[in-house]
């Protein structure tokens, strides 16, 4: 198998910078969900509270998600880091 | 007991949940989408060429995800913002009114029984005109409430569009497993436990298991195709297509602010406009001490009443000063505040007072409609297109879709800020408004004749983007 350029070094940095990215993202969505039912308990109007909590729970869901998305990144980096360090012995 | 009820509800804290919702906007939209950006173009350059392609997609889409998410809590702020205030207007309409209601009632009782028919006639009829305002305050918050509801729907929609009444654990399912290609989907299961006990280390465990599900991650770079979040870039477009159609109806057909001298001048006169507002300091310590007065009278006694008590105690402050010039020292932490995010969107100044203008040309109805033309002309142009114009310049839209979407991020973040800012905005723009309109001359009088294009369509583009 060959490869053309690559740093695996930079590679586990910029993994681990995904992965915190992902937590944070991940914290994000719990604070969206706690936030929409905080302000539904405000509203005052059952129409308006029940609005307010779906619409921060569905934004919450896609934040989630696109921690999902970041991890895969982060893991995908780390899984070409480990390929490049195979094929080339560690190091470029 | 009062004779009215009081709406229910707590207009203080839904707008402190806006600010926060705000707050979290500018988090995502800007920051995390931001630190996206960078981590993503160090991997790329790390990664052998044959992966770079798969890998900037997915990332892109990711990136596309956190604009959207921002541009999304923005609009949802804006419309929580919206509520609250008419929820506060109402409420305070309403006690006003009980108040009214009972005092006339007991007047009338007691003309009554002196045998005053004509008191008691005319106790009567302020109580009929009480029952009349709180109709008419319920009408504004009934009105509100419908902005609201449909605000929130779209933004419901944008996430787990074709359904209809969904519970907030469905929505959160289904938003999540909506952006995720097929394969890596989000256990439901875990998913409903995550959302009704909010715990990071369960909600790692439903991203480590997608994640699992997805090969390794690899799977997940197969998301170039996923319908959704397409579906989202083009929502995130549309946003900045709205804010620049608004912005061309501001503009109207002259000057044209696009050609880069007129563009130039114009800056320059925003500048000039904020360097006489910083020369300008603070005023006498009487006229700061009077527009503080009058700050805290005006919400008791009303304008007039607070104003004619502020000049009895300053008689030596001008009027013009106390009112045009209130709160000269709230618009200095507004400028700090907006340092980080506008240096990296086009500049201070420009954001700054064309936030400034295009707020106080969308709110202000007190203004001559020549000068809000030229306010929002100028604010239009140096917000939206700024962001638009900056993004361009650091060579980080590509294309299309690569400009609506970092230019949305930028929008997010001014938006963040001039919501969070707003009263320092709208208080600091009547001290920067005679400089501004100097500058901005010329555009006033071209412009006048799209005064009507500061109107509804415009306001609920600053409600969603702007808050």
């Amino acid at each position: 198998m060959s490869f053309a350029g690559g740093d695996p070094i930079q590679l586990q940095v910029a993994s681990a910078g995904l992965r915190a990215l992902s937590e944070d993202l991940v914290g994000d969505a719990l604070a969206l969900t706690a936030q929409g039912r905080s302000a539904a308990a405000l509203a005052g109007d059952g129409t308006v509270a029940s609005l307010v909590e779906t619409a921060l729970a569905a934004v919450g869901g896609a934040v989630l998600a696109t921690s999902a998305l970041v991890s895969g990144l982060s893991q995908g980096a780390t899984t070409a880091g480990d390929q490049l360090q195979r094929a080339t012995g560690g190091g470029r | 007991m009062s004779t009215f009820p009081v709406p229910p509800g707590d207009p203080a804290g839904l707008r402190d949940a806006a600010g926060r919702l705000s707050g979290l906007s500018g988090t995502l939209g800007e920051a995390r989408g931001s630190c996206l950006r960078t981590l993503g173009q160090q991997t790329e350059t790390a990664l052998p060429t044959a992966r770079v392609a798969a890998f900037a997609g997915a990332r892109g889409q990711a990136t596309t995800a956190t604009s959207a998410v921002g541009a999304s809590l923005v609009a949802v702020a804006g419309a929580l913002a919206d509520y609250a205030d008419a929820l506060e207007a109402t409420q305070r309409a309403v006690r006003d009114a009980n108040a009214r209601h009972d005092d006339a009632r007991a007047r009338g009782r007691a003309a009554e029984t002196a045998g005053d028919l004509a008191a008691a006639q005319t106790c009567r009829a302020e109580m009929s005109r009480q029952a009349a305002a709180v109709d008419t305050a319920g009408h504004g918050l009934s009105a509100a409430r419908q902005r609201v509801v449909s605000a929130l729907g779209h933004e419901v929609g944008a996430w787990v569009p074709d359904t209809g009444s969904l519970t907030p654990v469905r929505a959160w399912q289904q938003a999540a497993a909506g952006l995720l290609p097929p394969g890596s989907s989000l256990d439901a299961g875990t998913l409903l436990d995550a959302y009704h006990h909010p715990d990071a280390v369960l909600a790692k465990d439903v991203v480590s298991r997608a994640v699992k599900l997805a090969s390794k991650g690899y799977q997940l770079y197969d998301v170039l195709g996923h319908s959704r979040v397409w579906l989202l870039a083009q929502l995130a477009e549309r946003r900045l297509v709205q804010a620049l159609g608004v912005y061309q109806e501001l503009k109207g057909s002259s000057p044209d602010l696009d050609d880069p001298a007129t563009w130039e001048r114009y800056l320059a006169a925003e500048r000039e406009a904020l360097r006489r507002w910083s020369a300008g300091g603070a005023g006498s310590k009487d006229a700061q001490r009077a527009q503080q007065l009058w700050k805290m009278l005006r919400g008791f006694q009303g304008d007039e009443l607070a104003l004619a008590n502020v000049l009895r105690r300053f008689p030596s402050v001008p009027p013009a000063d106390v009112v045009r010039f209130g709160f000269l020292d709230r618009l200095a932490p507004a400028v700090q505040a907006a340092k980080p995010v506008a240096a990296r969107v086009v500049g201070p100044v420009s954001v700054v007072t064309g936030a400034v203008d295009l707020h106080t040309a969308l709110t202000d109805d007190a203004m001559a409609s020549d000068d809000r033309v030229a306010r929002g002309v100028g604010g239009g142009a140096a917000v939206v297109g700024g962001v638009a114009t900056t993004a361009l310049a650091l060579g980080i839209a590509t294309g299309p879709v690569g400009v609506g979407v970092v230019a949305v991020a930028g929008v997010v973040a001014v938006g963040a800020w001039a919501y969070e800012n707003r009263e320092e905005i709208a208080d600091g723009a009547r001290r920067l408004g005679g400089a501004i309109s100097d500058g901005a001359g010329e555009v006033a009088d071209a412009a006048e004749e799209v005064a009507g294009a500061v109107g509804d369509g415009a306001r609920q583009v600053w409600k969603g983007l702007f808050g």
